[in-house]
């Protein structure tokens, strides 16, 4: 059974606690269906619709009454709620830029991390693009690859390429895979650029790999030629060096 | 027989207790048990017992959960917390010995 006075009743006796707008609302729902129970109880014993819900209106009693003793009841509650809710007010702002902070300055330091190794790779000296330095809050949070497995593989990845062939390995199917791939070749190449540049069969076979993978990128081609040209190069005879 | 308000006020909190330490009930159905089992003796209002919820909820004693029951109508179930069931049997041992200290007085034949 429903009455519209029945929401009347229960609004006039929460209105005390208006001021706490969930809890006004649930305390209204509570006493409506409070209403509506007694109503049904007065229908079940025979007596019409009309005359249930006057019974049961009657049965509630003067709702300022109800008003009165439910705000004593729920004032302690009210006031505890209120210094949550500020509380929480004043904490979410300031988190929020935090986060934001730190999670952009993770993808711009990423992002800059990588294009430095690429443009040092192909000798186009140092990046055009240069980040402004991080407010001392961003630096102390800013951490890329303390947690994030993708940023770990690339942090940690310079002395370690097969890390970043197994990440791509697992991930091969995915779009944009490739960039792991190059990735793992150019990890290679500073090892190449390390040692003493003599042979190194798993860079080439790396690299002849890749251009499989990627065919349009002519970043193996690139590292292939370089590699034997710098092999030729050293083992020209020097008198044919001189000329 | 109609009670002192004061009698009535200082029991509320402990039977309400007593019924929630059975099983979890709404506010309705806990006065439709107190008239049953007091026999109409107590007859509750909605100005008793809901601010009684309330406070005992406030205090950590109750929580609350809506549901919607066989008819599709949503009730707000109340239960006691296990702080409150610690509380709800401290307060039935220290009535029954006030209970049996007023009774002994009152009872007590003279001579």
């Amino acid at each position: 059974m429903e009455d519209r006075n029945f929401e009347k009743l229960a609004s006039e006796a929460a209105a005390g606690l208006a001021k706490d707008p969930e809890l006004y609302l649930d305390v209204k729902q509570e006493l409506e269906s409070h209403l509506e129970e007694t109503a049904d109880r007065f229908l079940g014993a025979g007596n019409d619709t009309e005359a249930s819900a006057e019974l049961a209106e009657k049965a509630f009693g003067s709702p300022l009454d109800v008003a009165a003793e439910l705000l004593a009841a729920n004032k302690r509650r009210m006031r505890l709620r209120a210094l949550i809710r500020l509380a929480l007010g004043a904490l979410v702002i300031p988190v929020a830029v935090l986060l934001a902070v730190y999670m952009g300055y993770g993808r711009m330091a990423r992002a800059q991390s990588n294009l430095a190794t690429m443009t040092a790779l192909i000798g186009a000296g140092e990046p055009r693009v240069k980040l402004p330095e991080p407010p001392f809050a961003s630096r102390l949070f800013a951490r890329p690859g303390a947690s994030d497995p993708v940023l770990k593989v690339f942090t940690d990845g310079i002395d370690k390429p097969e890390r970043i062939r197994a990440y791509w390995l697992a991930h091969q199917d995915e779009r944009g895979s490739e960039m792991f791939y190059a990735y793992y070749t150019v990890t290679l190449c500073h090892h190449y650029q390390n040692k003493d540049k003599g042979e190194y069969p798993e860079y080439v076979r790396g690299l002849r790999d890749g251009e499989k993978v990627e065919p349009q990128n002519a970043l193996y081609n690139v590292l292939l030629a370089d590699y034997y040209l710098m092999r030729g190069l050293r083992e020209m005879p020097a008198n044919v060096k001189k000329q | 027989m109609a009670f002192n308000t004061e009698l009535v006020g200082s029991t509320v909190e402990m039977l309400v207790m007593k019924l929630l330490s059975e099983r979890a009930m709404y506010g309705y159905e806990i006065i439709q048990v107190v008239n049953q089992r007091t026999e109409g003796a107590f007859n509750w209002k909605e100005g008793t017992l809901y601010p009684v919820l309330h406070r005992l909820e406030g205090d950590g004693l109750l929580a609350s959960e809506w549901q919607t029951g066989d008819t599709g109508k949503k009730r707000k179930y109340y239960k006691l917390t296990s702080r409150g069931l610690a509380h709800a049997e401290e307060k039935a041992s220290q009535w029954r010995v006030f209970s049996r200290s007023v009774n002994s007085v009152l009872c007590e034949t003279a001579g």
